[in-house]
């Protein structure tokens, strides 16, 4: 079986692996790196619960073969902050109860990162639009995008 | 087993797709991977294309020209796109959501041939040209690329490399407008493009292309042959309308019947009509 090299950096280290060509970046996280922050809900890229970002792009992860990530930089739900140091974003997620089952979160997270870095200060309309590729089945929507906006307007309570 | 290969320059992607005809040429994947759901072990070979900078490049001017590999996200956010063709960052900007218009590609959205390819009207209306690279390279009219739902005229052994069209003069204006069951995410249950010239208060020509109402995206020719050369403040709008449902030929599926089509095509031509005559003037500056 064919394999092939694959250099990445993902949440800031360098890996190397080498993997068969039909490996999605998806299951490398999940499954090779045990970064089980990351989820696969329809693998069609529909529902964005796989949501990662790919040289600062936001992209569904399960749409994307880790052999397509060679020489990218890779940052999931684990890179973007973690118990000790939560990313402003996670911490609103908390105050507003943004989170039910959770499923969701991670890939909303995520796409939420990409929304700021390139619109600090969004709309309501404007996250909602960048919150399209998303889907949350407890449809918990308004407080995870009232926990956006509040990260946006910098009415984060410390 | 699949084999992959990503070759660094457009020749060596020619030279190994002479050698290699049954592979696939994989870029985004936003749709090679979803045909494939559930069954990667069988995908064929694949010659990944997305190292290939010579095809990422947006040129403008009074020509302009677009690389195979530019991203949806690319296109809508491209600000000497948005001012001067519109209707193709609105297509561009309704592709998908955020995760799908940052890997999928231009190439891929028309190499695809679906009916339903949010990029396609927009384009057909801008009299573009694709760029087909294989053994020699090849310029064919977008409007006769599209031989039905996935097929092309392309061979195998040709690789899409470019989209090209000339800029739209200060007299014109374009509009695109799709319908689908959501806001966002939805595959357009059907679409239209407009491009209008305004000369002297009258409509000198039009182009419409309409997408999800037959098997591809469709000019309506007979009904640019009714309006054009009408005054603005007589367009026998309701005449066109006739005409263009009866131009078009959809069918029944998951996003709509075809009766729901013909209707539904009525007045979304309409209103993209009357929005690129709205547009004419407003976004050509320089």
């Amino acid at each position: 079986m064919a394999k092939y090299p694959l250099d990445l950096v993902v949440n800031g280290s360098k890996y190397h692996f080498e993997v068969e060509a039909d490996l999605r970046l998806v299951d490398l996280l999940r499954e090779q790196m045990k970064l089980l922050g990351t989820k696969e809900s329809c693998g069609k890229g529909e529902c964005g619960a796989c949501t990662v970002l790919m040289d600062g792009k936001s992209v569904a992860s399960c749409l994307v073969l880790a052999i397509q990530a060679n020489g990218s930089e890779i940052v999931t739900v684990e890179g973007l902050g973690g118990e000790e140091a939560l990313h402003p974003l996670q911490q609103a997620f908390i105050q507003h109860g943004a989170v039910q089952c959770g499923f969701c979160t991670p890939g909303m997270l995520m796409s939420a990162k990409y929304l700021l870095d390139n619109n600090p200060r969004p709309t309501r309309e404007e996250i909602r639009a960048g919150l399209a590729g998303n889907l949350c089945r407890c449809t918990g929507y308004v407080k995870i995008i009232d926990a956006i906006q509040a990260v946006a307007e910098g009415r984060l309570e410390q | 087993m699949t084999t992959y290969f990503a070759p660094s320059t457009l020749s060596k992607a020619v030279a190994y797709m002479q050698e290699n005809q049954t592979t696939k040429i994989i870029a985004g994947g936003t749709d090679l991977l979803v045909a494939h759901y559930q069954e990667l072990d069988r995908l064929p070979g694949l010659m990944d294309i997305g190292n290939i900078a010579e095809l990422k490049t947006i040129t403008t001017g009074q020509e302009v020209e677009i690389g195979a590999l530019v991203t949806h996200e690319e296109i809508a956010d491209h600000p000497w796109l948005q001012q001067h063709v519109p209707a193709l960052c609105q297509g561009a900007a309704q592709v998908g959501g955020p995760q799908i218009r940052n890997r999928g590609t231009l190439g891929g959205n028309l190499v695809h041939a679906s009916p339903a390819a949010d990029l396609a009207p927009p384009l057909m209306v801008l009299g573009a040209v694709v760029e087909l690279t294989g053994s020699s390279q090849v310029q064919v009219p977008l409007e006769e690329f599209f031989k039905g739902p996935g097929k092309t005229v392309m061979e195998p052994n040709q690789i899409l490399t470019k989209v090209k069209f000339s800029k739209p003069a200060a007299n014109q204006g374009g509009a695109y407008l799709k319908l689908g069951k959501r806001k966002a995410m939805a595959i357009a249950t059907a679409s239209v493009a407009v491009i209008v010239t305004v000369d002297n208060n009258r409509l000198a020509d039009l182009r419409i292309c309409l997408g999800s109402v037959a098997p591809v995206p469709l000019r309506a020719h007979k009904t640019e042959d009714l309006l054009r050369g009408q005054r603005l403040d007589l367009l026998e709008l309701a005449a066109g309308e006739r005409q263009l449902q009866a131009e078009i030929s959809p069918i029944d599926d998951i996003r709509g019947s075809a009766e729901y089509r013909r209707q539904a095509a009525g007045p979304l031509f309409r209103r993209a009509l009357l929005q690129a005559i709205n547009n004419v003037g407003v976004t050509q500056h320089g």
